[in-house]
């Protein structure tokens, strides 16, 4: 899911905090947002809007955040509508139903994990790089 | 941009392989349930029964047992329905309560036919209890309420008369939920209607129930007891777009009290006619 964080000279401590603080954010809003998946991805990119006049480190850990927080949503979103669908009455607990159920789980589980580590590492000054959203990050983010 | 599209189509593929793994698991066989095989619901049935008649002996050669056949037959007068699937069992509990169990039982309390004013209440609530056995609902509350490792029991045939017994103990305690009555009622009302009862004797019947009694705690055609006043609503909402339906009397009043007498004063014992 990650590249190994490698030390980058020079940043200045006012951004690695606010680049820490941009996984950060998406974690609080998380716990506050629940079961509602689209509040982290808001409070997240509010907060990215926030941030745009920074400099890259702090903008591409804001973006990176921002990114990571789009495939929850999606797999999050979709266990929401699959539940409300079987409360209703309207389809029955399935197999697939209970499969998708804990890829999710596994899915924020992982996301979970990553943020933590990389609101420590930026803290710390290194560069995290997830999978797949590094270098999307990378590719829409310039320095 | 061909790293972000590499990663990007690894990622989706762990994805949907877990997905896809996780779908060969074990518990995917409770999709199977459904085709639990005729012989292990008679047999769970059976338990059920067995357990029950510890407490509350079987009624039997009553002229009450005889009734209730006919209203039985009575109501399979379809083609959907073949009368003598179901076997009606009446037990001496003095509970206002039916139940349908596995295996096509459907068990009658003596406190319901002591409750009931006439044959037809008593054909609306074998009608509704023999909806829940044309729903399916039987097989999908023994999906709801059983626990998984049960299930798998179940399953793959290791069916053992402890693991039936908890099973059949749990389908007693367990309801339906409202949207599973609901349509008993509806099928019931339409049963009654082909047959030309009057379904109003079920709503009647429903609102009639008492409130202080031990139908909260057994599950069973009241176990929505509070939404009872609802149910019969909708009944009669369901009967009013038969107007033109002509009722008569399933059995004759007379008949039925005088069943209903000689169960209570020789319950042990046959009536001669």
């Amino acid at each position: 899911m990650m590249q190994a964080p490698a030390s980058l000279p020079a940043i200045p401590d006012h951004e690695r905090e606010k680049a820490s603080n941009g996984y950060l954010m998406s974690m609080v809003a998380a716990m506050v947002g629940l079961p509602l998946p689209i509040i982290n991805l808001l409070a997240t990119g509010l907060y990215l809007l926030g941030q745009r006049r920074q400099g890259y480190y702090v903008r591409f850990h804001c973006l990176q955040a921002f990114y990571s927080q789009l495939l929850v949503i999606v797999l999050n979103s979709v266990v929401l509508t699959w539940t409300i669908r079987i409360l209703a009455g309207r389809t029955e607990i399935s197999s697939g139903y209970l499969s998708f159920l804990i890829v999710a789980a596994l899915c924020n589980l992982a996301e979970l994990v990553s943020n933590i580590y990389a609101a420590i590492a930026t803290r710390k000054g290194k560069d995290v790089r997830f999978w797949f959203f590094g270098a999307l990050t990378r590719l829409t983010c310039k320095p | 941009m061909k790293r972000l599209f590499w990663e990007g189509l690894v990622m989706l593929a762990v994805i949907a392989g877990t997905w896809s793994l996780l779908m060969q698991l074990p518990f995917t066989n409770v999709g199977k349930l459904r085709n639990i095989s005729r012989k292990q619901q008679e047999k769970l049935g059976q338990l059920v029964i067995q357990s029950l008649e510890e407490d509350y002996p079987r009624i039997e050669g009553q002229p009450i047992n005889t009734a209730l056949d006919s209203l039985r037959n009575i109501l399979g007068h379809n083609k959907k329905l073949v009368p003598d699937t179901y076997t009606i069992i009446l037990l001496d509990n003095p509970d206002v309560n039916a139940l349908a169990i596995p295996g096509n039982y459907i068990l009658v309390f003596r406190g319901l036919i002591d409750s009931t004013r006439n044959a037809d209440e008593m054909a609306g609530v074998l009608a509704h209890e023999i909806a829940h056995h044309q729903e399916g609902h039987i097989v999908k509350k023994l999906v709801q309420e059983v626990s998984f490792g049960l299930l798998l029991s179940l399953l793959s045939g290791n069916t053992g008369g402890t693991i039936l017994r908890e099973t059949g103990g749990k389908l007693i305690s367990a309801s339906f939920d409202r949207k599973q009555e609901r349509k008993a009622d509806a099928f019931a009302v339409q049963l009654m209607l082909q047959n030309n009862i009057d379904p109003a004797a079920l709503g009647h019947f429903l609102l009639r129930l008492p409130y202080e009694d031990s139908l909260q705690t057994q599950a069973g055609l009241f176990s929505t007891h509070p939404h009872s006043k609802e149910r019969a609503i909708e009944i009669e909402r369901l009967r009013a777009q038969a107007a033109d339906t002509s009722f008569t009397s399933v059995l004759a009043p007379a008949y039925w009290n005088k069943v209903k007498t000689r169960l209570n004063e020789e319950p042990t014992t046959a009536m001669e006619e």
